[in-house]
């Protein structure tokens, strides 16, 4: 019995070659995946707009799947990248504080976006999680967020490196 | 191909939004890293052509005999040049856990022996600035900046448009690699019209322009790749 992944890769060969058949079927295959995997990422009434984003990646970007390798580590590395861009978007929106809405209402959506990042967060050592929260998030400098910490400049640097190393990996396994 | 229905594929509002897409489809050649490596290699090529008939191609090359260290020297550049090359633009096909190529970072090894030998003769021959100057010939030392960052932009804007078909996701390790690749290859063309081999002048300019193109390619080529 073919594996869902080999069939998956069989239908993209397919639709790289211009099958409208196999494409709507991988399409639908990709959409529950996607929803799936980005329902435990991020708010539920964000998914469906993500999705579509990812479905755009798929389709723009489908001469990059290589038919020799399996599909879902490729269709998982567009996902993660449209998700990771999801969320610097929209803490780029509640630091630069442009999103009226986000503002009216902090506990909307967004904020629960946030949350996906303080959960990776709460995975790694606090040392690594409390320099990321200064530099990456607050905006703090090396400087600050090593006097604020007690942490030598060095470190601070060292431990923001390991600790995105870490959540990355964190984000790889889920 | 099994063409059984899938068991979890459902009809719903999004059906017009799928159809969009499928109306869309076209037939498409895959993308494939070697066609990206042998643009970035022509693209090189015609670099060293044109400065060959520029600046005119080093003495013991035109005749046939290539100094040891020039042999060397080239060897080096394109090792890294193609190593850093093909990891690069093999990124350009996404995949978790995919293991990339990786072997340029064993001609970066060696590559670093060219700056550590010239830092070794610093400390143990040279005794004045004077001296040091007159081995670094600043002048002709930085006409060799200059042309090979020339080279270099030329091989990474190929690259660089290559790579914007592609899916890179993680565009700063990109941005990194193109600007050693395109550094490499870039030096590597010009380098035949370089008549230097000292250890010392080799290791000081060639590190300074291929760190230069490493770090020019980590500032401007990420912005270029996001998708």
């Amino acid at each position: 019995m073919a594996s869902q992944d080999d069939t998956l890769r069989q239908l993209m060969l397919a639709a790289q070659a211009g099958d409208r058949q196999a494409y709507q079927r991988l399409l639908r295959e990709c959409q529950l995946w996607l929803t799936r995997y980005f329902s435990r990422r991020i708010p539920p009434s964000q998914i469906d707009d993500l999705v579509q984003e990812t479905l755009i990646s798929v389709h723009r970007k489908r001469a990059t799947f290589d038919g020799a390798r399996a599909f879902l580590p490729w269709l998982a590395a567009i996902a993660r990248y449209r998700w990771i861009d999801h969320l610097r978007r929209v803490y780029r929106a509640a630091e630069t504080g442009l999103d009226e809405a986000l503002q009216a209402a902090p506990q909307d959506d967004s904020m629960i976006s946030c949350l996906s990042i303080d959960a990776l967060l709460l995975q790694i050592p606090e040392r690594q999680a409390e320099v990321i929260r200064l530099v990456k998030i607050a905006g703090y400098s090396i400087a600050e967020a090593a006097e604020r910490t007690g942490q030598s400049e060095s470190l601070v640097k060292v431990n923001i490196h390991r600790g995105i190393r870490r959540m990355s990996a964190l984000i790889e396994d889920v | 191909m099994d063409t059984k229905p899938p068991a979890t594929a459902q009809p719903g509002e999004d059906d017009r939004f799928i159809d969009t897409l499928i109306g869309d489809l076209q037939p498409i050649r895959r993308l494939k890293p070697g066609q990206g490596l042998a643009l970035a290699l022509l693209v090189a090529v015609a670099c060293g052509v044109a400065i060959s008939a520029w600046l005119g191609i080093r003495g013991d090359l035109a005749n046939g005999a290539p100094h040891a260290m020039f042999v060397l020297r080239s060897a080096v550049l394109l090792a890294l040049g193609i190593g850093a090359a093909t990891a690069v633009l093999a990124a350009a096909s996404p995949g978790i856990g995919v293991r990339r190529p990786g072997w340029w970072r064993w001609a970066l090894g060696v590559a670093m022996l060219f700056p550590a030998g010239a830092l070794l003769t610093w400390l143990v021959t040279i005794d004045t600035a004077a001296q040091a100057i007159s081995i670094l010939d600043p002048r002709y030392g930085l006409e060799c900046l200059r042309m090979s960052a020339l080279c270099a932009l030329a091989v990474g804007g190929a690259m660089v448009l290559w790579l914007r078909r592609g899916a890179a996701v993680d565009p700063v390790s990109a941005g990194w690699l193109v600007g050693l690749a395109a550094g490499s290859l870039g030096a590597a063309a010009y380098s035949v019209a370089c008549s230097e081999n000292v250890v010392l002048y080799i290791g000081t300019w060639y590190t300074i322009a291929l760190a230069g193109c490493t770090i020019a390619g980590r500032l401007i080529v990420p912005a270029l790749l996001r998708w």
